[in-house]
């Protein structure tokens, strides 16, 4: 039978302190190179750029008189009109606007546009969209069932007639900044 | 030995735990030379090639020697989609199972969508003599334009270098 002494016990806790350490050291190093030598990569390089593109300015949809769509092609050529020469400042001017689109005339089929006012080629960059409205005498525009919102503002939603493919220089549509004064002019969307 | 006293336990328990760290450490080295001898039969052994265009197979293990692939160029919302393709082979002498070692879902601030084609389950087989049949498949990656991407954040950016790199490993 034998015992240790404190010096034999703590030389041997060292011992095995190292040995651990070693025990270890070896292990890690015996396992990290073989990962690296169990695969292959395959490397390829490309370059990715975008083209150039426009914002869009909205879509259009030919649709039968309960704004069933109609299988036929249409788009929008433009939206332009809102330098509008009177004067008003920010807040209180109004815009007269024309909207082109491309389309077959056919009678019976109306065009139903999502346009995004902002986007349009001429918008002033301060106009203030939030609070108006667009409507107003002669826009010629196809009264909705559930008209749109004019909260939705800067996009526009709307019916042209089905003469609209025929009107060389576009449908008429006056647009309003929310401190137009003339506030009895007629809204196509609805204001709350 | 007949052991008193804790502080004489415990010199004996780390002795076990010695015991255990040589055994993960005996097997470690008994699987590495396993490995070192596998893969020394192969700088050869494990060994997977990459081509443009399906003949021409390059080791491509490196940016400095990586596959060119066409330009992605020209990605509108009108011509939202473009796809480049890499033709791997496992020129090992071991089937290679594949995977996407980088794989950047989107580039240019979230413009363009980056689709990675799922590899098989099945790994690649090995075909060591030349790129054919069972031993050659291809890595398909599909750069989209974002459905948000918008005229004034999108239109014209451009990505110098995109790199993608397919790993093989042992199946």
């Amino acid at each position: 039978m034998t015992t240790m002494t404190r010096p034999r016990a703590l030389a041997a806790v060292l011992a095995v302190a190292a040995l651990l350490v070693g025990g270890a050291r070896l292990a890690s190093d015996a396992t990290d190179p073989t990962t690296a030598a169990w695969t292959d990569d395959v490397h390829a390089t490309t370059s990715v750029g975008l083209g150039t593109w426009q914002p869009s300015i909205g879509k259009c949809q030919p649709v039968d008189a309960n704004l069933r769509p109609v299988d036929a092609p249409c788009s929008i050529v433009s939206v332009k009109g809102f330098v509008t020469g009177e004067g008003r400042p920010v807040g209180e001017r109004r815009a007269q606007l024309r909207i082109k689109i491309d389309a077959t005339q056919k009678n019976g089929v109306y065009y139903l546009l999502t346009v995004n006012l902002a986007n349009s080629a001429d918008a002033p960059a301060n106009w203030v969209f939030q609070g108006g409205w667009f409507g107003g005498a002669g826009a010629n525009l196809v009264a909705m069932q559930a008209p749109p919102s004019c909260t939705a503002l800067p996009t526009a939603t709307m019916l042209l007639p089905d003469w609209a493919p025929g009107e060389k220089d576009g449908v008429f549509l006056e647009v309003y900044e929310p401190r137009w004064s003339q506030q009895s002019d007629p809204s196509f969307c609805v204001r709350s | 030995m007949q052991l008193r006293h804790p502080r004489v336990a415990l010199p004996a328990l780390l002795g076990l735990g010695v015991l255990g760290g040589f055994g993960v450490a005996t097997t470690s080295a008994a699987w590495t030379d396993d490995a070192h001898f596998t893969a020394q039969g192969s700088a050869g052994a494990v060994d997977l090639r990459g081509s443009s265009n399906g003949v021409d197979f390059t080791a491509a293990d490196s940016t400095g020697t990586a596959v060119k692939l066409d330009a992605v160029a020209g990605l509108t919302p009108d011509n939202p989609t473009v796809t480049r393709t890499v033709h791997l082979w496992n020129a090992s002498t071991v089937p290679l199972r594949l995977s996407w070692a980088t794989a950047p879902k989107t580039l240019l601030d979230g413009c363009v969508e980056v689709e990675y084609q799922p590899f098989p389950a099945a790994p690649l087989a090995a075909g060591p003599d030349q790129p054919t049949g069972a031993a050659v498949t291809t890595a398909t990656v599909t750069f989209r334009v974002a459905d948000n991407a918008s005229a004034a954040t999108c239109s014209g950016k451009a990505l110098g270098a995109l790199e993608i790199v397919v790993q093989g490993s042992p199946a």
